[in-house]
């Protein structure tokens, strides 16, 4: 059989999980796991704001499952996890959707220049790039202000960005599990609205 | 203090993805509870996320087996358009693939099925299709050895 012209990541052909064997793993996860892999697309999705190009959580997934049976991504069943290898996959195709927004975005930067360099006058509407960056900026603004009124979700928010986990957050800032759980039910429900322009 | 400017778009990105991140240190209670909050049903969510799973691998199946089957069709159709001179009579065309096997032991040994190596018990009327097959072997290997491809 034919395998994708794609190169498969790291993965010699033989030790690659086969179809059949994706479709056994698949019977085995468990409902817990469905649900945490519907969440992590979601918020994958929901992280690209308007970079998804209309790519939902369920595109996200069937992607990721497509890409491993195909030998994109190849599954290397003896040294991770089906659960795991499924969240990588996740975590990569919707980085790479984030890079080709941000190139989109880019590509039309030259258009805004004159032959001299100089910005062309009387331009009717700011550049694709522009119209990000300050649609970015008013949104961090806005969630500065909203998170800023609630000590114990910024400095959550604040160790997550710095790449703490949960364990170690709540250690290090002496809050308790609940106040943590309670803290990122709230960030993870109002974060994504004012992204996108809510209150 | 740094003068370097704020680059908005990333600080977004890293928050976005700080709270993506979150969702693998979440409890099994806290995402169901998650998912009772926007109004839906942790059972029929699981079950969809299952269904968009499974229907994808299927759709891949599907098409690796059409693809399988395509060039299949193809390489008969080209073995068909490729006219060998084949004797007419069984004992003709035993001894033209005893001959062929001969002078080609790597054929034995790795290209023909098990099946196939027991080609003796072959009944008479499979003896035509059998010694096509084996030319085309023969002609491709040479091809191959011919392009500088790697001969074991």
């Amino acid at each position: 059989m034919k395998r994708s012209q794609k190169s498969s990541r790291r993965v010699p052909d033989e030790e690659a999980a086969s179809s059949n064997e994706v479709m056994a793993a698949l019977e085995s996860l468990s409902h817990e796991e469905c649900l945490r892999l519907e969440r992590y697309a979601q918020s994958r999705v929901g992280s690209l704001g308007r970079g998804s190009m209309s790519c939902d959580a369920s595109a996200l997934l069937s992607e990721a499952i497509r890409a491993t049976c195909e030998g994109e991504r190849s599954w290397h069943k003896t040294s991770v996890d089906f659960f795991g290898h499924l969240i990588g996959v996740i975590r990569s195709k919707s980085s790479h959707l984030h890079k080709k927004a941000a190139a989109n975005k880019t590509y039309l930067e030259s258009d805004v220049m004159s032959e001299a360099g100089s910005p062309v006058e009387n331009s009717p509407s700011q550049s694709p790039n522009q119209e990000a960056t300050f649609l970015a900026n008013e949104a961090v603004e806005r969630i500065e202000r909203a998170v800023g009124e609630r000590l114990v979700a910024w400095v959550i928010m604040e160790a997550l960005r710095d790449g703490m986990n949960r364990a170690d957050i709540i250690k290090e800032f002496q809050i308790s599990e609940t106040e943590y759980d309670t803290n990122l039910r709230w960030l993870r429900r109002t974060v994504p609205k004012l992204r996108e322009g809510g209150s | 203090m740094s003068d370097k400017p704020r680059d908005y778009e990333q600080e977004l990105a890293d928050i976005m993805n700080a709270l993506a991140e979150s969702t693998l240190e979440m409890s099994d209670e806290e995402i169901a509870l998650e998912i009772r909050d926007e109004g839906l049903d942790p059972q029929g969510v699981a079950m969809h996320v299952r269904d968009i799973l499974k229907n994808t691998v299927k759709s891949c199946q599907q098409r690796l087996l059409i693809e399988a089957e395509l060039q299949y069709e193809e390489k008969i159709n080209a073995m068909k358009v490729t006219s060998y001179a084949v004797p007419e009579s069984p004992s003709a065309q035993r001894d033209l693939i005893n001959s062929i096997l001969a002078s080609n032991p790597q054929l034995v040994r790795g290209l023909l099925t098990a099946q196939s190596r027991d080609f003796n018990s072959l009944p008479d009327e499979d003896l035509r299709a059998f010694v096509i097959q084996l030319m085309s072997l023969v002609e491709a290997r040479d091809v191959i050895s011919e392009e500088g491809a790697p001969e074991k």
